[in-house]
């Protein structure tokens, strides 16, 4: 099958236009998303599929999730995109209450396919309610499955897994990579399941656990590294939710040493309870405590440079797996 | 401003690196100027450290072994006559101005030895602190931990120290049983570091055989009257001036340009115990074949003693490698000494028969050949001028 060098939100349009061509019962709403979505992920999903299944929403996070876990409870399959992560929280109780436990609190019995678009993270200054990473709190309300892709390949091939997935899915894109390129599969089955890391570099000194928007900076770290003699193994998790804790244990066994970085802020951030289960699971093959390395504890600044001080920069990540490597 | 002053590891050439290997002076001991304060082991090679101006060693804040870097502290001292009092109260004043920053153990006194970088991981009075996957390792085979040398930061006990005692390695099931663990030593380091850099390279060898007999039959003439000139001497001095004449091989490779040198900076590889050194005979081709015996025999002699400098090793602008003196006679191709293009390789001299031409008529004799090759790095450099180079040193020690 052919690939195509595509953006990471086209990527994801395309795996939304191939599921709605085979599947009748998906329809996706938000906020522009009849124009072309306010990334450019639905770009002409209108023109194809009518706007009964590309429905443009005002200002209303609460009912489109609302309208999403009545409607997949009842055997739709809805997608809401939410613009900006920030603002979901205002859907906070559809999402993290009724989509994650309607499931559980009917018995099992009715699949619940949602896939709420849940873009996260900075973009260049785009300010304090517009960045946040907020993906830590679908990993702390058991029923939800979390993804959050680091390259156009996986955009695609998360999309597709997340829009065939019965249980709610949040897709968290990432808008800092929204226009980043990368070769996509056009196999209408190519699928990334979810809940399987990838290693994307492989190395012995240590395992740097990422995901989303780090995976490329710690790829980078890690290449400047190897030229000191620190080998560094770099996984992508991609999921959050299942957590793939076979790669991460096996890694983290082998190389002794683990760091996790992300871009959400490090306080009770994804990075402590990946740290947590490293410890409780596997104490004894560890030569060093777990690190962390996440966004400072500050509301993001506005302005750019400021906001780029508060996440995790190439040097930061190298200096703090120097610093683990000398342990 | 406290009369206490901060003794660092001096700047030394290139070196980042510098083991302590042992103090001189002892805490509280006098120095004169240009007296030996401690020495230690380098990246390049191991050298005792003096002092620029006298003084008195307050306190040693390095422990042997620790491993540091160019600038790091190792010690306090005052100036020469300073009174016991004055250095007591100072050291006093010091102490309790301890930094309290965060996440600093409290209970580690200001003076305690400072292991710089690795603190977490240097010994600590009660003994080595032991990671999880250490303890368990431990257990797991028996191995008794104070009987282990650490190799790890801070000379740390390693998961694979344990392994490496036990008998196995990380690599599980077919690992090798009994092995003796050798720490690299700095210079271990730094030559698998410059060898790797080196191998990255696209390096050719050309080879060359050359009919030595004129040059033994000119140092028997030689010797006879009193002049030393040692084979390599010779050839070292030859192909010097062909590095000059020629211009093109006595260069360094940078990423943006070639840097081609006048003058010839010669280094001669010097097998040594701890490994390979190259120590550079600086302006080579101010000296004739017996200035370049005498500086070659010297250098070689520091080598092996241990009393090379730092700046003994750095900036070579060509290298002879001469494997020959130990053995292998067929090749003696070798990897480069970046930034160096070019390095000439002298496998040993043997007794090799050559046809000769003798009045007209060819004729099978035995004769004394050498075939040295001659390393390039291919970026830099064509097959063609390294041809030349060689052509040039067959016809000159041919007809010495």
């Amino acid at each position: 099958m052919s690939h195509e060098m595509m953006g990471y939100n086209a990527a994801m349009g395309l795996a939304l236009v191939e599921e709605m061509r085979r599947d009748d019962s998906i329809f996706i709403l938000g906020q522009g998303v009849a124009t072309g979505g306010w990334f450019g992920a639905e770009k002409g999903l209108a023109s194809e599929f009518g706007t009964d299944r590309v429905i443009d929403c005002g200002i209303s996070e609460a009912f489109e999730a609302g309208l999403a876990a009545g409607a997949s409870i009842a055997g739709m399959k809805p997608v809401v995109n939410m613009g900006f992560g920030d603002f979901a929280l205002i859907a906070g109780d559809e999402i993290y209450h009724k989509l994650a436990k309607w499931r559980y609190m009917h018995g099992l019995d009715v699949p619940m396919h949602a896939v709420i678009i849940f873009p996260i993270g900075t973009m260049g200054g785009a300010g304090p309610e517009h960045s946040s990473c907020t993906e830590v709190l679908g990993m702390h309300f058991p029923g939800l499955k979390v993804v959050v892709p680091s390259n156009a390949e996986d955009a695609k091939g998360l999309m597709k897994a997340a829009l065939r997935e019965p249980n709610p899915v949040l897709f968290h894109s990432v808008q800092g990579l929204g226009w980043s390129r990368g070769d996509v599969p056009l196999d209408p089955e190519f699928i990334v399941p979810i809940g399987k890391a990838a290693i994307k570099r492989p190395g012995t000194s240590l395992s740097i656990i990422t995901y989303g928007s780090m995976v490329p900076r710690s790829l980078e770290a890690a290449e400047a590294l190897a030229g000191e003699g620190i080998d560094a193994e770099v996984i992508d998790l991609r999921s959050l939710v299942p957590l793939d804790w076979d790669c991460v244990l096996s890694s983290v066994s082998r190389t002794h040493r683990a760091m996790v970085v992300h871009e959400a802020a490090k306080t009770a951030g994804p990075g402590a309870e990946i740290a947590a289960q490293i410890q409780e699971r596997i104490f004894f093959d560890l030569e060093a405590p777990v690190m962390r390395l996440g966004a400072r504890d500050f509301p993001l600044a506005q302005h750019a440079d400021l906001e780029a001080l508060a996440i995790p920069s190439v040097d930061a990540i190298a200096a703090m797996a120097r610093e683990l490597a000398a342990i | 401003m406290s009369i206490l002053k901060e003794l660092k590891i001096p700047h030394m050439g290139s070196v980042e690196n510098a083991k302590l290997l042992s103090w001189v002076v002892r805490e509280g001991e006098t120095y004169a100027d240009g007296d030996i304060l401690y020495e230690v082991e380098t990246d390049k090679t191991a050298t005792e450290i003096e002092a620029d101006g006298p003084g008195i060693l307050v306190r040693q804040l390095a422990e042997p072994d620790a491993p540091m870097k160019v600038g790091d502290l190792v010690g306090l001292w005052a100036a020469a006559g300073t009174s016991q009092g004055d250095i007591a109260a100072a050291l006093a004043a010091r102490d309790s101005a301890a930094p309290a920053e965060a996440g600093a153990p409290a209970a580690v006194a200001a003076d305690a030895p400072v292991a710089p970088a690795a603190a977490a991981a240097a010994p600590t009075e009660e003994g080595q602190r032991l990671s999880p996957l250490v303890r368990r390792l431990a257990a797991e085979h028996g191995v008794d931990l104070t009987t282990l040398a650490g190799t790890g930061p801070g000379g740390r006990i390693t998961g694979d120290d344990v392994l490496a005692a036990a008998g196995k390695s990380d690599g599980g099931a077919g690992a090798p049983g009994d092995c003796e663990t050798i720490a690299h030593s700095l210079r271990r380091q730094t030559i698998a570091r410059r060898m790797t850099e080196a191998a990255a390279i696209p390096t050719l060898t050309a080879d060359m055989e050359i009919d030595l007999g004129g040059l033994f039959a000119r140092r028997a003439a030689d010797k006879a009257a009193g002049r030393s000139i040692s084979v390599l001497g010779q050839i070292a001095h030859t192909a010097v001036e062909i590095l000059v004449e020629q211009g093109l091989l006595n260069a360094h490779w940078t990423d943006s340009a070639l840097l081609r040198f006048k003058s010839v900076h010669l280094g001669v590889a010097v097998e040594t115990d701890d490994g390979l050194v190259v120590p550079v005979i600086r302006d080579a081709q101010s000296l004739d074949a017996e200035g370049l015996t005498a500086a070659i025999a010297e250098l070689a002699e520091k080598a092996r003693s241990g009393a090379l400098k730092p700046a003994d090793l750095e900036g070579g602008t060509f290298t002879i490698s001469n494997p020959g003196s130990l053995g292998p006679t067929i090749r003696a191709e070798a990897l480069l000494n970046p930034p160096q293009i070019a390095l000439l390789g002298l496998p040993g001299i043997v007794r090799a028969p050559r046809a000769v031409e003798r009045d007209g008529a060819w004729a099978v004799e035995v004769r004394q050949v050498v075939r040295p090759s001659l390393s390039f790095d291919h970026r830099a450099v064509d097959g063609g001028p390294v041809i030349a180079f060689l052509n040039l040193l067959k016809e000159r020690l041919e007809q010495l």
